[in-house]
């Protein structure tokens, strides 16, 4: 591998959990402003995890805080594999481990919250697991290789419907509005996170923060221009803006789905546009 | 106190107060007040507050109501769970004092006769913006408390209890010489 593409990846690496940060920053911003409210600042979640990692430790079992540790090790090892352009589909692993991980630390406490929320947190990973899947499939399929490295022309020509598919992934996995089922606050309190404290909790907002990069940044791979790197940041950074403006639109219209309707809604309509991209994409001769 | 922290995390910690909100036997008027805070006009998010319902994400307890024999135990419970640094705030005037049920045989008083307090919010009930300002009280009292300007009596009494131990072998080690 040359030096400037992994200089350029170790950057990124580092600075994944400050993007991860700002978006979810300005998340917050944008939604109390969409609620005529003024709303916290931009680094709120950033003073909430160091406060988090400021207090005492108090855990339910030793289990729980080494699945804490494996979820964050899964989820950064698959940010460093992104930010090296290596393969999809071993990040797509590593990250499906990361938040088995997860439910596996919600499910060794008692607390019925937190069983309630690994149970959704399971059906919720039965929803955008295919569609995840399926879209890098068909990003396989039409640049005929699972690497990063590969892609040499801004994917979104060939597969704009499987870019709207990862909309829905991205909803699923952040936790918005109709699909945030697993940390339901009204109703399971915060769901796998219940019994989390302290240093832990802190922990996995900041593994979320890394998720949030990760899901992002494979948006990101839509609209990559090969050979102009300020060309591509912009296009990214234009297409991130436009498409968590519309999640963040979409969090602050809808309510709650149950379980079952977030799978009849999520797995048709996902699997629906990426089948309808392949037949496209078969269509125009482009694989 | 941790006052050995870095600034950081004493910063971060005034800037993101959760709130719990429990409920011992209130009428339901300091709550309604509470969640008032909460909505647009007030905003409280904006000083980064959060209502969390959950004892274990919390740094701040706000309790309403007087205290009886069947929720002292839920009442100390809660705050046994919440992980220092924490701050109690009492909002109302049966959390206070006990109120009008002050000398009813089942209650026992105000909060402070189960746990310590920080800080009285009185009224019957308070306004919104007297919960706000004592949330500011609370966070001020925090500030003072990492600092070290301010200590809590049960370290207070720590304090003295290690320094009398200290004293006593001091004395001992003096005989045992002798």
């Amino acid at each position: 591998m040359d030096f400037w593409p992994a200089f350029i990846g170790f950057i990124f690496l580092l600075l994944a959990p400050f993007i991860g940060m700002l978006v979810i920053g300005l998340d917050r911003k944008i939604t109390a402003r969409m609620q005529n409210r003024i709303g916290p600042p931009v680094l709120q979640p950033l003073y909430d995890v160091i406060k988090l990692f400021g207090k005492e430790d108090k855990i339910v079992n030793r289990g729980q805080v080494v699945f804490a540790y494996a979820f964050f090790v899964m989820v950064v090892l698959a940010t460093s594999l992104f930010c090296l352009r290596s393969d999809l589909l071993v990040i797509f692993f590593l990250l499906n481990a990361g938040a088995i991980f997860m439910v596996m630390g919600a499910y060794s406490t008692r607390s019925a919250f937190s069983t309630i929320g690994a149970n959704r947190e399971l059906l919720q990973m039965l929803a955008y697991e295919p569609i995840f899947l399926l879209v890098i499939f068909s990003i396989g399929y039409a640049v005929k290789s699972f690497t990063i490295d590969a892609i040499y022309e801004p994917l979104i020509l060939k597969l704009p419907l499987a870019l709207v598919a990862m909309v829905i992934v991205l909803m699923i996995k952040m936790q918005k509005s109709p699909f945030d089922i697993s940390t339901a606050h009204t109703e399971i309190i915060s769901g796998t996170m219940v019994e989390y404290s302290g240093t832990y909790l802190g922990l996995l907002k900041l593994t979320h923060w890394y998720e949030l990069f990760l899901i992002l940044g494979t948006m990101a791979l839509f609209v990559i221009i090969p050979g102009n790197f300020v060309l591509s940041i912009i296009a990214m950074l234009v297409l991130i803006a436009v498409v968590y403006g519309i999640v963040m639109l979409i969090d602050n219209i809808t309510t709650r789905l149950t379980w079952d309707a977030l799978l009849k809604v999520a797995l048709p309509l996902g699997i629906g546009l990426i089948t309808a991209n392949l037949i496209y994409v078969w269509y125009i001769g482009g694989a | 106190m941790a006052e050995a922290d870095g600034a950081l995390t004493k910063i971060s910690r005034l800037k993101s107060p959760w709130i719990l909100h429990y409920d011992c036997s209130s009428c339901n008027g300091c709550d309604i007040e509470i969640l008032a805070c909460l909505t647009p006009y007030y905003d409280i998010e904006r000083f980064g507050i959060l209502n969390k319902g959950n004892p274990k994400h919390a740094d701040v307890l706000m309790v309403t109501g007087s205290v009886n024999h069947r929720n002292k135990v839920v009442l100390k419970n809660l705050y046994d769970q919440i992980p220092d640094p924490k701050v109690v705030i009492v909002v109302g005037a049966c959390g206070s004092t006990g109120g009008v049920f002050h000398n009813c045989y089942n209650v026992l008083g105000g909060v402070d006769k189960v746990i310590p307090v920080d800080v009285y919010v009185p009224g019957c009930p308070p306004k919104p913006e007297a919960i706000i300002d004592g949330v500011v009280k609370a966070l001020e009292k925090l500030k003072a408390l990492q600092d070290g300007t301010w200590k809590r009596e049960k370290e207070k009494e720590k304090e003295k209890t290690e320094k009398d131990d200290a004293k006593e072998e001091t004395e001992e080690a003096k005989k045992e010489e002798e």
